[in-house]
């Protein structure tokens, strides 16, 4: 039988990533005043549920900022002025916020030299940081759905992370070192062990070892700020070699259930002291509900 | 640009492993993923063939926080088909070619040096690049950064710019077939041999 007569597939236009989108959908646009070390400390619920920026106080530039990026994933196209339409793009990204930051007369710095640097809302450094990092996010979960369904998991149930293009790299000892530390935390023993015996960074998808290494509290990459190293997969018979699997078990493929929970863990698992601090932060934009974080509706500004 | 993998069209025996496997979907996802791994890897190849003037590499394809592989995922997927998609428009423009006209602006500004290549993406050239000077000569419009008698052409406006199609940049699907249908058998073997 002619191998090119089932060729399993037709062509087609591109079209928007479903999860992508969740992803962007299932954040509510909040106004703070939390610099970005205390933005860090707040639970991933919050962190995933919230679209805010470092001291960025208005709900309209943060809701500009969301809208643009939802479009962009839609695959929708801007309305001009002029009439015309055009692609969402990095470029008209920076250049509209701007406008807006401006508009609106949004200021973060703190004094003339934070200007034109990551501190300045209005910089082109600081706009490009949120669309890429937002970006990255967005298709890192879609892809992570995918990596975790039951028959990704079948056939590559495990990741590596995969090699560095920066420019300038961090050094491999340093990596080393966190993911010894993220394996411990998250009682990966498999991975830590199989670091051990070959040097390399590899666990099952499914670990809890990926979230721990991110600065993020995410299982897939970026893992953090400025680092460009991927996940490569790691198909089932190299899994079992690294000791990841025993041979001829079937991966569990409790990804995205496992990740859906440790969110909602992350605001029943915090103590007195910090609910209260939170409580304070979200004052007049959410709410902690029981076990549940309650984001209020941007108001009108 | 999509893919859509059906169940209607893969080979009979994988149809029979199908109809066997009570829940066929994580047949279907092991299709995608395989799918969507070997175009990541052919956007790869791509990005290694490098600049063709030889500039500095603007990691379009693959490498950089916005490339095209970081845009390769499921778009949907049933019981009966599934869709992955290269879900970026650059990238369908580049297989299709066509004209390019400003939208946002008067004039396309067309990098002519690597400085001004690298220079794309980081909002209006009047604030990413101050300084720049408009030039107007017989050969065209240029923007070019002035120093005293030097003047260093770096971008040429234009307005509009046609690009021929490049259907080389799309993987080769007879070859992908195969390993997709492969992917697949071996996940359907594997689900059928645990329920047995």
């Amino acid at each position: 039988m002619p191998t090119n007569r089932y060729r399993a597939f037709a062509l087609d236009e591109p079209r928007p990533l479903r999860e992508a989108i969740a992803a962007i959908d299932a954040r509510t646009p909040i106004g703070t005043a939390l610099r970005s070390a205390e933005l860090e400390r707040l639970p991933l619920a919050i962190r995933q549920r919230a679209q805010f920026s470092s001291r960025v106080t208005s709900v309209r530039l943060m809701q500009a900022i969301q809208d643009r990026l939802a479009g962009q994933m839609k695959l929708q196209r801007e309305q001009l002025a002029n009439g015309q339409q055009a692609t969402f793009d990095r470029s008209s990204f920076i250049d509209a916020i701007r406008e807006t930051a401006r508009a609106e007369g949004v200021e973060t710095i703190e004094g003339p030299e934070d200007r034109g640097t990551l501190r300045d809302i209005r910089s082109i450094p600081r706009l490009g940081l949120i669309y890429d990092m937002q970006q990255a996010q967005a298709n890192g979960f879609a892809r992570y759905s995918l990596d975790v369904t039951q028959g990704a998991m079948l056939l590559y149930p495990a990741y590596e992370l995969g090699l560095s293009t920066a420019v300038k790299p961090r050094e491999l000892s340093e990596w080393f070192r966190e993911w010894s530390r993220a394996c411990v935390s998250s009682g990966d023993q498999r991975a830590l062990a199989a670091l051990r015996s070959t040097g390399r960074i590899v666990a099952l998808k499914t670990s809890g070892a990926w979230s721990a290494l991110s600065r993020f509290g995410v299982p897939w990459p970026p893992f953090d700020w400025g680092s460009t190293r991927e996940l490569e997969e790691v198909d089932y018979d190299a899994a079992v070699e690294l000791g990841l699997l025993d041979p001829g078990t079937q991966p569990a493929e409790t990804g995205l259930a496992s990740f859906n929970d440790r969110v909602e863990a992350s605001l029943t698992s915090i103590d007195a002291r910090t609910r209260t601090w939170l409580e304070n932060q979200l004052d007049g934009i959410g709410r902690i509900d029981g076990d549940a974080a309650v984001m209020d509706a941007p108001p009108d500004e | 640009m999509s893919f859509t993998l059906g169940r209607d069209t893969v080979t009979p025996d994988l149809q029979r492993m199908m109809r066997q496997a009570r829940n066929p979907r994580p047949i279907l996802e092991a299709g995608a993923k395989v799918l969507q791994v070997e175009i990541v890897k052919h956007l790869r190849a791509m990005e290694a063939r490098g600049n063709a003037r030889g500039w500095p590499s603007q990691k379009f394809f693959a490498g950089g926080p916005n490339s095209v592989d970081k845009r390769v995922g499921l778009s949907s997927i049933t019981d009966r088909d599934a869709v992955i998609s290269i879900s970026d428009p650059r990238f369908f423009h580049h297989v299709t070619g066509g004209t390019v006209r400003p939208k946002r602006a008067k004039a396309l500004a067309i990098p002519l040096t690597a400085e001004a290549a690298r220079l794309g993406g980081r909002g209006t050239l009047r604030e990413a690049a101050p300084g720049l000077q408009f030039i107007k000569t017989k050969q065209g419009a240029f923007l070019a950064r002035v120093l005293g008698a030097s003047i260093t052409y770096l971008f040429i406006l234009l307005k509009s710019v046609t690009h021929r199609p490049h259907p080389e940049v799309l993987p080769d699907l007879n070859a992908i077939g195969p390993r997709v249908r492969a992917g697949m058998v071996r996940a359907a073997q594997m689900l059928l041999r645990n329920r047995t």
